[in-house]
């Protein structure tokens, strides 16, 4: 495949963000990445705007965004793949420059979820499977769908909510770093395990927020990627997975297929043989606690089982093994469901070209980092690798 | 003399200027069942069908109308359970917005002895999750719109075992 590279990255500050609408939203990580890249609207051949919408009030984001950004009249798209919507929106500007029709593609994540009030949002995440027989006759909610999976993962491998709640205590810890993340604040275990219940054995601080939000990256062909930076960030690989729709069809609930199988596809691209040893840093799908934990076995950083015992061990941490969402992860960074794939590529453009904050900036030996974005509960995954070389 | 209401509001927390949208959405779909009815037929009797493929013997639940594998649509319709065991399991606190109105609910995923597996209710008495691995079995009572609706049931009233 054609090299890609990505040669500029913006990102808006994650929360509720009433001071802006979609497009303004829009307009703050698109001006930042135009910025990095050191381009113009006009260089842009193609621009994809992921986002998943209903919520928020314009119904053709791809067209206002391009409008507000100056883009027009340039070829777009919106796309939509649930929470992983933003690692979509990359694939589609990524095979754009490979198939030779872009030399320069942006894609966009956008989400503006506080347009409406949240049993609204519930309601509409809650329909993220199989509507008629998940949603309609039962009320299967989005946390329940993550809530099922932890109560086998924790039968089958005897965790604790505690454990769970370690996840959040980290992840926290990582968000009070980082200025653009909806909680910069630590969370205790105590105050984990105090929450209320959402959906049993989740509770509230094991959930990732309601957030609004938007990132940008802009891509580039091999030649152009080379004259515009001397530090173009590599796509090395991309494993693109879906599955089932209802959860009354999965195999187990301790485990993700879609992102075993695409993290195999991704691996066998990229030249990985063992992830722990050869990847730096990672930012994984950890829309709920339980869910970072099936990643890490899912993404082979452990066997089956293991998860529990490396939180415990905290090699997740910068200075671990693999030190795991240093930005926060969607559980304090925020979730802004259609801009979270793009925001793990700008945290891992940032933390390659050593650019993070110090006291959460990884060591970077080999150059290379991984970010894992499932959509839904495993209904799509997307694991990219990014490289400096 | 003002007589256009003022469609702008400020946010609680914020403060910030937020202009209130008018236009009120309501949606409710109309979704085709013809190739499935056998499944509300067999509800309203009291039982829970498959639809399985004459061909491949390919058992579907949620039923399908056609075979992906056979590229046929020859299906005969099998009765289900009427056990089945609990493999997930969860109690729901926030509730969406058209579920309100509803006590907090249980609802898990039961394995009939098909293979097939489904996502329902589970009726139990007692405050107490039930345990993975509990023996279920499926019955048809009546939701709240006196529509047939599957659940699960303790496979013998107040058999149901105490979770830790």
């Amino acid at each position: 495949m054609t090299k890609v590279a990505i040669v500029g990255a913006g990102i808006s500050r994650f929360g509720r963000r009433t001071d802006a609408n979609m497009n303004a939203l829009a307009w703050e990580s698109v001006s930042a990445a135009l910025e990095d890249a050191g381009i113009e609207q006009k260089d842009i051949d193609f621009y994809s705007v992921g986002n998943v919408g209903v919520w928020s009030e314009e119904n053709l984001p791809a067209v206002t965004v391009g409008e507000y950004a100056g883009l027009t009249p340039k070829g777009t798209m919106r796309v939509e793949a649930a929470c992983a919507t933003g690692s979509a929106a990359i694939k589609v500007a990524r095979d754009s420059i490979a198939s030779g029709s872009a030399k320069l593609a942006m894609a966009v994540g956008l989400e503006k979820m506080y347009g409406v009030p949240t049993p609204t949002i519930v309601e509409l995440i809650g329909r993220a499977g199989n509507y008629f027989w998940e949603f309609e006759n039962f009320g299967l909610t989005f946390p329940g769908y993550y809530a099922l999976y932890a109560s086998a993962y924790m039968a089958k491998y005897e965790a604790k909510e505690e454990d769970l709640a370690l996840v959040a205590v980290k992840n926290h810890y990582y968000g009070s770093l980082n200025p653009f993340a909806q909680f910069q604040k630590q969370v205790s275990i105590d105050e984990v395990m105090t929450s209320k219940y959402v959906a049993h054995p989740l509770k509230l601080l094991d959930s990732s927020p309601i957030t609004d939000g938007s990132a940008a990256v802009i891509l580039a062909d091999e030649e152009t990627a080379r004259r515009l930076t001397d530090t173009p960030v590599w796509i090395k690989g991309q494993g693109v997975a879906s599955g089932s729709a209802n959860l009354s069809k999965r195999s187990d609930f301790v485990s993700l297929d879609a992102s075993v199988t695409a993290a195999k596809a991704a691996y066998s691209q990229a030249g990985i043989k063992n992830p722990v040893e050869d990847i730096d840093v990672a930012t994984v799908h950890d829309c709920f606690t339980i869910a970072e934990l099936m990643a890490y076995e899912d993404l082979g950083f452990v066997g089956r089982g293991k998860a529990v015992q490396l939180i415990r061990d905290e090699q997740t941490y910068k200075g671990g093994k693999i030190p795991v969402n240093l930005d926060g992860g969607l559980k304090a960074k925020g979730h802004p469901i259609g801009a979270t794939g793009v925001g793990m590529a700008v945290e891992a453009v940032k933390q390659l070209r050593r650019e993070a904050p110090k006291s959460r900036q990884a060591d970077i030996r080999h150059g290379v980092a991984l970010t894992h974005n499932v959509g839904g509960t495993g209904h799509y995954a997307y694991v990219t690798l990014y490289g400096l070389n | 003399m003002n007589s256009t209401p003022n469609a702008i509001k400020r946010d609680e927390k914020t403060g910030d200027p937020l202009f209130i949208d008018r236009r009120e959405l309501r949606l409710r779909y109309e979704i085709p069942v013809k190739d499935i009815y056998p499944f509300f037929d067999g509800l309203r009797e009291g039982r829970v069908l498959a639809s399985k493929c004459k061909i491949c013997l390919a058992l579907y639940f949620p039923p399908q109308g056609s075979c992906p594998t056979c590229r046929k649509s020859d299906m005969d319709w099998v009765e289900l359970g009427p056990t089945a065991k609990l493999l997930a399991v969860t109690k729901v606190y926030i509730k969406p917005q058209s579920f309100a109105e509803e006590e907090d609910y249980i609802l898990g995923v039961g394995e009939f002895p098909e293979g097939v597996k489904a996502l329902a209710r589970l009726l139990f008495e007692g405050s107490r999750m039930p345990k993975i691995g509990t023996q279920m079995r499926i019955a048809v009572t009546k939701d709240s719109g006196e529509n047939p609706l599957y659940v699960f049931v303790p496979t013998e009233p107040g058999s149901n075992e105490p979770a830790p």
